[in-house]
């Protein structure tokens, strides 16, 4: 629970790729997609050269690659693909998969319902 | 979502004196690095021609020469160019498919600067001509004691090849994004490599267009 406004958030689903990444990492993202993906831009934004920019950003795609390849997103994935994500009737079904996968996400940013209250 | 931000902790990008004198890369490379490099190479050709010092290798540094003074330049051109191809090469096995090699070129260039300051040290006339006299002394089978001046320019002749390979190191981890123990031994074997290519390029080229100074002083300069 959010100590200053009272919010909570408790769910049963997979965060976004992206979401999952650390707050600097994202803060790149957002001014690279801001950008158009310009590196030369992103090094005058940073007062940075440009292959410093672009190892940055080599590090921040080696850690999205391992964010998509690793097993609890793949579970996420096939959840997703199957159309029995947390929200749908199958929950109970992809739960039980999830479990045998070790594979649940928990987090904040998506919907808010009851589905992952087994904890 | 986060708001954007441009704090060190996204891209740490802020140059302290440190980070000037040991990795100016993180701010400068490319066709910047290029063009201020290649100026300091020509520089410190210069500069070492008339303090009568050799680049006779890749990370060679030897006083008490004597040549024209396009020598010295072209040498600093070769160790240049020869680590350039080398590295060049390399990123192709072992660096991201987005390396540029105007980053590569650039910053083994702007690698060099110490060798700039090693090369004006040996300028003032005592310091020439006392390290002339050590190394006909030395070819000619005398004793010859160095003077104080040859021994403090000798140990920052040292300090700046030092530096220079840090340089060369932190150019290649930059420009290629590489890092760890793997990146080293790479790193390491191009130098070797680069130091054999230079010295048999220099041997076949260059080697006829020096003399020892004090005893080949007949207008070689």
């Amino acid at each position: 629970m959010c100590p200053e406004c009272g919010t909570a958030v408790k769910g049963d689903y997979p965060l976004p790729a992206l979401s999952r990444l650390g707050s600097e990492d994202q803060q790149f993202a957002l001014a690279f997609i801001l950008r158009s993906g310009s590196l030369k831009e992103m090094a005058k934004l940073y007062g940075v050269s440009y292959p410093t920019v672009r190892n940055r950003l080599d590090d921040v795609i080696a850690r999205l690659s391992a964010i998509i390849e690793s097993p609890e997103t793949d579970a996420a994935g096939e959840r997703v693909l199957a159309g029995t994500d947390a929200t749908s009737d199958g929950a109970d079904a992809t739960r039980e998969d999830d479990d045998s996968a070790g594979a649940r996400v928990h987090g904040g940013g998506g919907h808010t319902d009851a589905a992952g209250s087994d904890e | 979502m986060p708001q954007e931000a441009t704090n060190s902790a996204v891209v740490p990008g802020e140059m302290t004196l440190a980070r000037w004198l040991f990795n100016p890369f993180i701010r400068i490379a490319g066709g910047q690095a290029l063009a201020i490099g290649l100026s300091v190479i020509v520089v410190s050709g210069l500069a070492a021609a008339a303090g009568g010092v050799h680049f006779d290798g890749l990370i060679d540094f030897h006083p008490g020469y004597r040549s024209p003074y396009w020598v010295p330049v072209a040498e600093g051109f070769l160790n240049w160019s020869v680590i350039t191809g080398l590295l060049v090469l390399l990123s192709f096995l072992v660096a991201p498919p987005t390396v540029r090699v105007v980053d590569i070129a650039g910053t083994q260039a702007l690698a060099r600067w110490p060798l700039l300051l090693a090369a004006l040290a040996h300028v003032p006339p005592a310091v020439r001509r006392g390290n002339e006299e050590l190394v006909a002394g030395a070819v000619e089978g005398r004793l010859v004691m160095p003077s104080m001046a040859s021994v403090v320019v000798g140990l920052l002749a040292v300090v700046c090849g030092i530096w220079m390979v840090w340089l060369m190191w932190k150019a290649f981890a930059v420009s290629c994004n590489q890092r760890g123990g793997r990146a080293v031994a790479i790193f390491v074997a191009a130098v070797l490599a680069g130091e054999v290519a230079t010295k048999f390029v220099w041997l076949q080229v260059f080697a006829g267009f020096s003399a020892v100074g004090a005893a080949g002083d007949a207008g070689v300069t």
